[in-house]
């Protein structure tokens, strides 16, 4: 089965082009070619994943080119990592396509939408695929390319196509790095084999700075593509795709590929100690940061994809601080959770066609289906044992534990606090409480099974998925990353400590009862004064301490912050961004200028220097061929003045 | 020394059919009906499907005609390039020159006589042949881009382009003549051999002027900053089909012409024009993307996107190892199929909308999606994203300037790649990211929606079928590389 | 014998010349002309470069008459467009062609 891991990738192509090519003019388009194509990739890759765990490791590849005497391949490889991303990938794209069936239906753009579908799974999955860095490299840019085509679907509105633009400039920047880090490796190693890269690695063969360099260098495109701090802007912006979109690419599997790079790279990146410290930083303070400004969101996709950034924060923090468990670990785990969030939400969104939380309240009453699996995503993100966002958060925080750096272990504990508490805010905000737009509130209702069936499936995911790295389970998933390390690397086994795991749960706990506390309570409280229509003393006064508590402690302490730290976004990043985009255009245009005015002025000032004796001079006005002629013989002439300076 | 005018066949069959278009235009130009007038078109096309056909009849490598003809690896794989290039352009004249009232015998002898012109230019080691070859091809060009007579951008273009390409010739000239009085020959192994004799002596600063003089007008040729001026007008101006041609099969040939006089005639003065053509190389790519930003004509985007192509391939020519030339080549191959594919889709609006405005691109991805996502393909690959044709030539570069230590230049091209996505991309996000423009939508009830709906989705003779193959080489070209690699590494074992 | 030097520095100074009238002429025929001249320059050096340096070659001389052919079509095609020119602005003053630029 193992060997036959590329035909996984290969079905989504075929599908892409069956509905270009075929099913593009029918009536139903190409969906069900689409889901049927996953589908059997999923199954696919559920063989290969048996097959990987139990420690297969095999790969396959062709002469893509011979340039020199180097020779570059075309190939795939499969072992444990490969395997589980694969699962992770097609799992969630089929139950996107399922779940859009629905969501997308009588869409103007629905055959358009399926097709890219197609194209995006099979990027993705030929991109886990990849046995070099040109591979990889081939297939991130087309993953890309599927982003900025979905971003900007529905494109009539000019904020999607902004944002589509945004996304595919900002992550551009992160590819630039990492382009140039590829060519320093291979004009380092002479390979770009993933193999023989790590052969030179562990044989000694770079010099440690090339190797940091490289490492800093591809880790450039893994910020861009994961949306880690400063380039973590176009993200959010993101949103504006469909929400399935949102669940499947810039939740489980896209934004992910960053970390999989550096997973994939581990032998490489864990050879420098400098180049750890930077992921682990950049990850750590990009979890905190964007917890932070998840807080005060009032879009429930925007609350969704600031925690998208901060969760893959955490996992370049585990990645960083050398467990590359951790990092995979929480990367698969995320991917279930945060997918299920998203579609919960999509349904939330089909049903009331408002994204805004004070707009919502009281679903549960009207979808408990989606509430239910709503609240298992939030659980598990939230990290409330025995879900799977538990176990991978212990593993990462387990490694910040032991990575000696207090700092972002700290910042790692007070993110998970955070996360539980604005995830609690959410769901109250959204499924509990009074309705808050009693229109809306009437006309919401559970989808059909279109919605229920990609939800339960997440949601079974997103409760189960974290046993494969638990210790009731004796920590499978550590035995199978093993097994994908080339020889002479090593995993760093982690001494579980229980402190970590006691401080983990509490900050759980803590942030759930805080965002209770302020929302759950403070709302029945509310509603309690009202049934009783009369004050009672205590009660008003804990309702008084509460909004005092909410006012002082978050709306004033945390909204500036994530006031300081959403203008720093807005203003700082995005001015850099413009400032650059600015720059360029002002280039361009005094480029522009240059030839109208300067040669065109030197053509007059030719003219005139020779106009004081001569009447046909003064006929040497500013013709614009003229023009072209001075440059094209002026040119010639200084060179041959270069010439005779040369020759001195 | 050998006569034998096998070697000359593809030549002489264009060269007839040339002569047989313009006979049959006599013949049915009086019947101005849609047929009657495809049919010069026509003639063209076959006679250089049979000019391609003819290709294996070739009859070896070696000097044919007292020296004055070269058959080897390097023309045929110009041969190639060029005939493919000249079916292309044809595919993409039929629509063009009829709706132009452009006068289609000439028109099409031109297009003929000007790939005899370039193949010319790439199959002779004598400089007298080159120079041949390249008037043939400039004089041809010249007309071409004015033959829009009643269209005043034509013509400017037409006399723009014709001043300063007769300059650069008689530029050209007068280097050619000094190398002739320094060496006493036009045979370029000859004037390697004497040159090599020269070294120390008082002589060799004049052979450094005649290659300065040299480079002057193939750089014109190519487009090389600062000898580009020409260039965004002329193709601005010039009919579509021939700005085309000018971008894919001029600059081929004068490449062709540089790469045998730089490489062959003149290796020995190599320490000299090596820095000169980097930091031209940097300055033409710099230049043409930093300008292209801010263009609003599509075809006037595409000629200073044609100037910072000039320069990637330039480098190719700078770094001078066996690997560098073998890049250029595959540059030049991918280069050529990209742009054709872009001018295609060009003729295609501006046959619709009557201009080439970058706005006119509008919706273009919900009237013809196949059209508007084989455009963006192209510019995936003039931009030199994976997996396209321009990334795997881009890498191939790279890849030389790795192994030749010039890892800097790499990086300036990367960062120049990057300054080439914004106008690229303009024209990307007109075509996906805007609706068409208001006529286009109109409900198909009213008369007026009716016929802007018709224009809007009308299908143009020739240009399906030059989408198509381009499109597909350019995919070919990125995805399998391997063979035409092992093809352009055998080309430059001159 | 007038020496080769008085020819080169003929040339040279005919190359100049016509360098000077190409940039200097906003009318067409006489930037045509100028070209001529520059031509002609390059046509010197080839011929006494021939007769100075090696009599027994005719190459230069085939040069000159190849140069000289090529230069006439270049000049029909070249009158030709400036006929156009001349026809549609009623000038050839080069200089209204800019309706193009930036």
């Amino acid at each position: 089965m193992a060997e036959l891991a590329w035909v996984a990738a290969a079905l989504p192509f075929f599908s892409f082009l069956i509905q270009v090519f075929i099913t593009g003019p029918t009536r139903r388009r190409g969906d069900w070619v689409g889901i049927i194509a996953t589908a059997a990739s999923f199954i696919l890759s559920i063989g290969v994943l048996l097959e990987t765990t139990a420690g297969v490791r095999t790969g396959s590849s062709f002469l893509w080119a011979t340039m020199g005497d180097r020779t570059f391949r075309f190939g795939y490889h499969v072992d444990a990592l490969t395997g589980v991303m694969l699962v992770v990938v097609a799992l969630v794209s089929l139950m996107v396509h399922l779940f859009s069936l629905g969501y997308m239906e009588g869409d103007v753009r629905y055959g358009r939408y399926y097709t890219i579908l197609s194209l995006f799974t099979f990027s993705m999955l030929g991109l886990l695929l990849a046995d070099n860095f040109l591979q990889l490299f081939v297939f991130w840019e087309l993953v890309g390319l599927c982003s900025f085509l979905l971003i900007g679907h529905w494109y009539e509105e000019k904020a999607n196509s902004n944002a589509a633009m945004k996304a595919f400039l900002t992550t551009r920047v992160g590819d630039i790095g990492m382009a140039i880090g590829i060519f320093l490796l291979y004009s380092a190693t002479g390979t770009l084999q993933f193999e023989e890269v790590w052969h030179s690695v562990s044989a000694g063969l770079l010099t440690p700075a090339t190797i940091t360099a490289v490492s800093l260098l591809l880790f450039a495109g893994a910020v861009g593509k994961s949306a880690q701090f400063p380039l973590h802007v176009w993200l959010p912006d993101a949103m504006a795709g469909p929400t399935p979109v949102s669940a499947l690419i810039h939740a489980a599997t896209m934004v992910a590929a960053g970390v999989y790079l550096v997973a994939r790279s581990f032998p490489l990146f864990s050879a420098s100690p400098t180049a750890m410290y930077w992921v682990a930083a950049i990850g750590g303070f990009t979890a905190f940061f964007a917890a932070t400004i998840a807080l005060v969101q009032e879009d429930i996709k925007k609350v969704l994809a600031y925690s998208t950034i901060s969760q893959l924060g955490y996992m370049f923090l585990g990645l960083g601080s050398g467990s590359l468990v951790a990092g995979t670990f929480h990367l698969m785990t995320q991917a279930f959770f945060k997918s299920l969030l998203f579609l919960a939400s999509g349904s939330v969104i089909h049903a009331l066609h408002t994204q805004n939380l004070h707009e919502m309240g009281g679903l549960y009453r009207r979808m408990r289906w989606t509430a239910w699996t709503w609240i298992i995503g939030s659980l598990a993100m939230a990290g409330v044992p025995p879900l799977s966002g538990f176990w991978s958060k212990d593993e990462v925080l387990l490694a910040a534990y032991h990575s000696g750096r207090p700092l972002l272990f700290w910042l790692g504990l007070i993110t998970a606090l955070l996360t539980a508490f604005y995830i609690t805010r959410a769901t109250w905000l959204a499924f509990f409480g009074r309705p808050r737009d009693e229109e809306k509130f009437r006309h919401a209702h559970e989808g059909d099974w279109r919605f229920k069936l990609p939800l339960g499936v997440l949601a079974i995911m997103a409760a189960f998925s974290g046993f494969v790295g638990s210790s009731w389970f004796g920590h499978p998933f550590t035995h199978w990353m093993e097994t994908t390390l080339p020889s002479g690397f090593h995993l760093v086994e982690l001494e579980p400590a229980g402190i970590v795991q006691l401080l983990a749960l509490a900050a759980a706990v803590l942030g759930i009862l805080l965002g209770w506390l302020v929302y759950g309570a403070g709302v029945v409280s509310r509603s309690a004064l009202i049934r009783a229509a009369g004050p009672v003393y205590t009660l008003l006064k804990r309702k008084y301490y509460l909004d005092e508590l909410y006012g002082w402690l978050f709306v004033r302490t945390t909204v500036a912050l994530s006031w300081v730290v959403s203008v720093f976004d807005r203003y700082i990043v995005d001015g850099i961004v413009n400032l650059i985009a600015w720059f360029s255009t002002q280039l361009s245009f005094a480029t522009g200028d240059f030839d109208r005015s300067v040669i065109d002025g030197a053509v007059n000032g030719v003219g005139a220097a020779f106009s004081a004796g001569s009447q046909v001079l003064r006929r040497a006005q500013t013709g614009y061929v003229g023009a072209y002629l001075l440059v094209l013989l002026g040119a010639m002439a200084a060179g041959l003045l270069v010439l005779a300076f040369i020759v001195d | 020394m050998e006569r034998n005018i096998l070697v000359l066949l593809p030549q002489l069959v264009l060269i007839a059919t040339s002569f047989l278009v313009l006979a049959v235009d006599l013949r049915t130009g009086d019947r101005k009906n849609r047929e009657a007038e495809l049919i010069p078109w026509l003639v063209a096309l076959l006679g250089t499907v049979a000019a391609l056909v003819t290709l294996p009849l070739w009859v070896g490598q070696g000097e044919f005609w007292g020296r004055m003809w070269q058959s080897d690896r390097f023309s045929l794989f110009f041969q190639v390039l060029v005939f493919s290039v000249m079916i292309l352009v044809l595919l993409e004249s039929a629509e063009y020159v009829r709706s132009r009232e452009i006068q289609s015998g000439v028109f099409y002898a031109l297009i003929l006589l000007a790939g005899v012109g370039m193949t010319m230019m790439a199959s002779s080691r004598e400089l007298l042949t080159i120079y041949v070859g390249l008037e043939l091809m400039s004089v041809s060009f010249y007309a071409l881009v004015g033959m829009m007579k009643n269209d005043d951008r034509s013509n400017e273009a037409a006399i723009k382009y014709y001043l300063l390409g007769a300059a650069s010739s008689a530029v050209l000239l007068f280097g050619i003549s000094l190398l002739f009085g320094l060496t006493g020959s036009t045979y370029l192994p000859e004037i390697s051999s004497k040159l090599s004799g020269l070294q120390g002596t008082a002589a060799l600063p004049v052979a450094w002027a005649a290659v300065l003089l040299l480079f002057v007008a193939l750089g014109f040729k190519v487009a090389a900053v600062p000898f580009h001026m020409w260039t965004p007008d002329t193709y601005q101006g010039a009919p579509t089909p021939v700005t085309a041609y000018l971008a894919a099969g001029s600059k081929a040939a004068a490449f062709a012409a540089l790469i045998r006089a730089f490489s062959l005639g003149l290796p020995t003065l190599a320490d000299l024009w090596q820095p000169a053509l980097t930091a031209v190389a940097v300055a033409t790519m710099t230049y043409g993307n930093v300008v292209a930003l801010s263009q609003t004509d599509v075809k006037r985007m595409m000629g200073y996107s044609s100037i910072a192509h000039a320069g990637y391939v330039l480098t190719g020519l700078a770094i001078f190892t066996p690997e560098s030339l073998s890049a250029t080549l595959y540059y030049l191959l991918a280069y050529a199929f990209t742009n054709l594919g872009v001018f295609a889709v060009i003729v295609l609006v501006a046959g619709r909308r009557g201009n080439e405005e970058i706005s006119s691109f509008r919706g273009l991805g919900q009237i013809s999606p196949a059209y508007a996502a084989a455009l963006t393909l192209f510019f995936l690959s003039l931009v030199g994203i994976p997996p396209t044709a321009g990334f795997l030539g881009k890498f191939y570069l790279f890849f030389a300037m790795i192994e030749a230590d010039y890892t800097w230049l790499a990086v300036v091209m990367v960062i120049n790649s990057v300054i080439s996505l914004p106008y690229y991309y303009n024209v990307v996000r007109q075509m996906w990211l805007e609706p068409p423009e208001e006529a286009n939508v109109l409900p198909a009830g009213t008369a007026a929606g009716q016929t802007a709906a018709t224009i809007a989705h009308r299908a143009l003779l020739g240009i399906g079928p030059a989408v198509a193959v381009t499109a597909l080489a350019v995919l070919l070209l990125g995805l399998y590389p391997q063979p035409f690699i092992e093809w352009v590494r055998q080309v430059t074992l001159l | 014998m007038i020496p080769l030097g008085y020819f080169l520095g003929f040339g040279v100074l005919l190359f100049a010349l016509g360098l000077y009238g190409v940039l200097t002429q906003r009318s067409a025929i006489r930037m045509v002309m100028a070209i001529e001249l520059m031509l002609n320059a390059a046509n010197i050096n080839f011929l006494a470069f021939t007769r100075y340096l090696y009599p027994d070659d005719p190459r230069g001389a085939i040069w000159a008459i190849f140069v000289m052919t090529v230069a006439a079509a270049e000049v029909a095609v070249g009158l030709a467009v400036i006929l156009v020119l001349s026809r549609r602005r009623q000038t050839i003053d080069v200089d209204a062609a800019e309706e193009m630029k930036h």
